[in-house]
């Protein structure tokens, strides 16, 4: 059968070709021939993942600005924005370090906005406000220091209370902070007395308490701080709901 | 003894069949049988001893902490030059929002990335009796027995020594395969303009948990710009890290525990309906 | 983008031309069951279309890498695939299936063929000789005892064949069926499903190829060929709308968290593909006209067209069958909450032109082996051998 003979060393030939040919070449070339890349399923992943370990960082972390910033630093570091990194707001370190041109620092209040804004979906015990409301146009940091946003919160009446007993005379909600008189920048929804946060210089300071355990688990102050509760709030806190707590209470 | 020709090709026959044979299925067997590895199976290290090497990494979401700012979405594509464009995504935020009925409605605007104040509830969901809400962070899940990696024709997407699934854009020849066996979503392909550290394109990409910067005692991008501590991540057979700890603590849930993949990013916050 | 889809899920991976592959591994598989049916079980009736349905299950073996390789982002690196392949994966075996299967069927055309090769290549000079003797390698003579030898070999290769066949094409199934990810393609039924309406599109096609081809050589069709080729048309599709109609109804009594994402996807993104054309028009208006073709005495020449256009429908029925699985699992999000839409664009790499073309190319190949090699069997023994001309 001639024919079946010749038809037979042409198909050995394909399957010699396909099959055993690719199997014997790593073991003969060279391994830095492109050649020695192949057999069974990819023997060498170490040098792909070595490959993806050695790329570079964009950012870094937050103590490598320790190293020149230490006034901001050690301020930020013991403030409720020490959760925050600095490359949250600053951006990646990578650019900063290149140029050591300082990074435009973005102080909008969209910024701010984009975790303080009053979402339905965030956690309650999470401080956030309508900034339809608060603050009027004027940016955060107006009253706020961003790496200590608490410090000097609320702020202080600036000036003597003689003569002035209704706040409402000269502070109008709708006008834009830079005027004179400022406005309130907040609402005056449950805080129908001023001077119980605000302390005027030379008066009265205010005494406000600050919150003596873990907020962890207590998203409702009101389950133990209602009328009838274990601890119920003062008199004067009368229609106040939990999300103002925060505003004028700090935690540890 | 006569040694014709027949017997010439039964013998250059069966050394062909040999060959392929010894060749090929050693391997074979080896492929198939490939052990799955867990945090227990190898010897737990003291912290002074552990090596990077030897690291089992884990991930946290706490969907309880989570306020979709969207700041670990532009992290990472800022951190691994991933696309800008919302279609591509290593990590993306998806919103819940439960009705009184208990109709679950999820949306991610952008894949989260430019946060989801654009998009209050009040205007989207307006003539919803919203009963519910809340962010729920997504990545790579790092199976520990990965659909993706079964699926690749050609070996290019692989599991490491210490948990983390990656892909070899050398090698990947971009079949999808794997985005299509992948149940979480988590892959893609990068498009024709992505500027990856690679320069590869049209082949698949996904997260790393940033393997480069793990491989230096940092933690991924997004875990580090997250302001609420929403995401975690460290080592599980360390007890003293920070994942640890919790998932000692916390009740944790993951994706799709029925398809048997068994991720490594735990849920904080379990919540029906979350896909 | 209805509902909920996961932001990477935007356009879907397999399009149009992976629509098209198992469409042609399907017509193979058909194509070569029918040639199966006379060389190893001896149905004598469809001695007609053996070898044209060898030509036919080779020409479009030929184009079926042609839609993979198109598409793969990275077309340069696909003979990785044989280099490194990852077994644990379904997709590595194409190529080795692939290229043993394409071995199979070459030598057994070449086994089928040869004492024609042979004549032709004794009967010609020039180039035609040439190409005719390097065809038959080289061994120009026929001996009663190599015929004989020939045959025990094409019944041998049309008996591995089968499974071969069966291989080439529930692999592909299995490609789908594996994917635990996605609700729509996971189950084991996958490879059968794909494989049975495979084997009734490969027979669909080989009834229109055969009248089509009839009419333009101008010869009488056997019409016992045809009746045969109508009933095994009419068993195999009613084991396909039995299995295709099991799966669906399987995941709609076991009503899993899946059965809400896909009962939408059926009965609201696909219904006129799904129940209109894929099961009404595709395969139950078929079955219906091959029963009464097969029942009614009437002139051989109505129940040719009748048969004729069966065989159509159930053509476009089993394409319908594959975009239905391939775009409609991909319409689905894997966060079971939402679609996506996709329509193939006209032109462009993935585009309706390039995969008509693809699908159109495996009849020009067929043309042109058929005119080298003509697969009629009729004349053999009565006269010259007729060329195909246009």
């Amino acid at each position: 059968m001639k024919h079946l003979v010749r038809a037979g060393l042409l198909l050995a030939a394909i399957l010699i070709a396909v099959f055993i040919v690719p199997r014997i070449i790593p073991q003969v070339v060279p391994t830095t021939s492109f050649l020695a890349d192949y057999g069974f399923h990819r023997p060498n992943n170490a040098e792909n993942e070595a490959e993806w370990a050695s790329l570079p960082m964009q950012y870094a972390e937050s103590s490598v600005c320790l190293d020149c910033h230490k006034t901001e630093y050690n301020l930020w570091e013991k403030a409720n924005h020490r959760t925050v990194a600095c490359e949250n707001c600053h951006g990646p370190t990578k650019d900063h370090l290149q140029t050591r041109e300082p990074p435009i620092i973005d102080t909008s209040r969209e910024l701010c906005g984009t975790c303080h804004a009053k979402l339905a979906a965030r956690p309650a015990s999470f401080p956030q406000v309508d900034m339809n409301e608060m603050g009027g146009q004027a940016q955060c940091k107006t009253c706020h220091n961003p790496h200590d946003p608490r410090a000097g919160m609320p702020p202080k009446v600036p000036h003597s209370l003689d003569g002035r007993s209704d706040c409402q005379t000269c502070h109008n909600p709708h006008e834009p902070l830079e005027m004179i008189p400022p406005t309130i920048p907040h609402t005056l929804e449950g805080r129908t007395e001023c001077l119980t946060c605000h302390g005027s210089q030379g008066l009265k300071k205010p005494v406000i308490p600050q919150i003596p355990h873990v907020l962890e688990g207590r998203g409702d102050c009101l389950v133990c701080h209602n009328a009838g509760g274990i601890k119920p709030f003062p008199q004067d806190h009368a229609g106040r709901t939990s999300v103002t707590c925060q505003s004028c209470h700090q935690s540890k | 003894m006569k040694y014709s020709r027949r017997d010439f090709l039964k013998t250059a026959g069966g050394g062909i069949l040999g060959g392929i044979a010894v060749l090929n299925l050693p391997p074979l067997l080896k492929d198939i049988t490939k052990r799955n590895r867990g945090p227990s199976s190898l010897p737990t290290v003291s912290y002074a001893e552990r090596s990077l090497e030897k690291s089992y990494w884990g991930f946290v979401c706490d969907n309880e902490k989570c306020i979709g700012c969207g700041k670990c979405v532009v992290a990472c594509k800022r951190e691994n030059n991933v696309p800008w464009e919302p279609e591509y995504n290593r990590t993306w935020v998806e919103r819940y929002v439960i009705n009184e009925d208990r109709e679950v409605f999820i949306d991610s605007p952008n894949a989260g990335r430019d946060g989801f104040k654009a998009e209050p509830m009040n205007i989207k969901y307006k003539n919803l009796a919203v009963w519910k809400s809340f962010f729920v962070p997504k990545l790579c899940n790092q199976c520990e027995n990965p659909p993706c990696v079964t699926v690749c024709p050609v070996g290019a997407t692989y599991t490491t020594e210490d948990g983390v699934v990656l892909v070899d854009q050398k090698h990947c020849i971009g079949c999808r395969y794997c985005v299509q066996a992948c149940p979480y979503g988590a892959r893609y392909v990068l498009p024709e303009s992505a500027e990856t550290h690679f320069g590869q394109v049209k082949v698949v990409d996904k997260c790393t948990w940033c393997y480069h910067r793990i491989h230096k005692g940092l933690v991924p991008a997004c875990v580090e710009v997250c302001p609420v501590g929403a995401r975690l991540f460290g080592d599980l057979r360390d007890p003293k890290s920070q994942v640890s700890k919790v998932l000692k603590e916390k009740r944790s849930y993951v994706l799709k525990p029925d398809l048997g993949t068994e991720p490594k990013v735990y849920y904080i916050g379990f919540e029906k309906g979350v896909q | 983008m209805d509902g909920f889809i996961y932001p990477n899920e935007g356009a879907i991976q397999w399009d149009l031309l992976i629509t098209i592959y198992p469409y042609i591994t399907g017509l193979v598989a058909g194509a070569f069951v029918v040639s199966s049916l006379y060389h190893v079980f001896g149905l004598k009736a469809l001695k007609p279309v053996a070898r044209f349905s060898l030509l036919t299950a080779l020409s479009f073996l030929l184009v079926s890498p042609l839609p993979l390789v198109i598409h793969l982002g990275r077309p340069e690196r696909a003979a990785e695939m044989f280099l490194t392949p990852n077994l644990t994966s379904a997709m590595s075996g194409f190529g080795y299936i692939w290229l043993l299967y394409l071995l199979i069927v070459l030598l057994e055309v070449w086994l089928a063929f040869r004492t024609d090769i042979v004549r032709y290549a004794n009967a010609s000079d020039g180039i035609k000789k040439t190409v005719y003797s390097l065809l038959a390698l080289g061994v120009l003579d026929i001996t009663e005892e190599s015929i004989l030898v020939d045959k025990r070999l094409i019944k041998i290769l049309a008996f591995i064949g089968i499974p071969g066949a069966f291989l080439l094409h529930g692999y592909v199934g299995f490609i789908f069926g594996a994917v635990k990810a996605n609700p729509w393609w996971s189950t084991p039924l996958m490879p059968i499903i794909f494989l049975t309406s495979a084997i009734v599109s490969g027979i669909a096609l080989l009834l229109v190829m055969y009248v089509v081809v009839s009419k333009i050589r101008k010869v009488t069709l056997d019409h016992s060929c045809l009746r045969s080729l109508t009933l095994w048309l009419g068993g195999f599709l009613s084991l396909s709308v039995l299995l295709e109609g099991l799966e669906v109804f399987s995941m709609l009594y076991e009503s899993e968290e899946s059965w809400g994402i896909l009962s939408k996807l059926i009965t609201e993104k696909i219904p006129i593909g799904y129940f209109g054309i894929q099961f009404l028009a595709g395969s139950v208006l078929p079955l219906f006209v091959l029963g009464v073709v097969a029942i009614y005495k009437w002139p051989d020449q109505v129940k040719m067209v009748l048969a004729f256009m069966a065989a159509l429908l159930v053509m476009v029925g089993v394409f319908a069958m594959r975009w239905n699985v391939v775009i409609g699992g991909q319409l689905i999000s894997k966060s079971l909450s939402g679609f996506t839409s996709y329509t193939p664009p006209l032109l462009g790499e993935a585009g309706i032109v390039v995969a008509a073309v693809i699908v159109l190319l495996p009849f020009l190949i067929f043309a042109v082996l058929s005119h080298l090699i003509p697969p009629w069997q009729e004349e053999v023994k009565l006269r010259e051998p007729k060329r195909l001309s246009f």
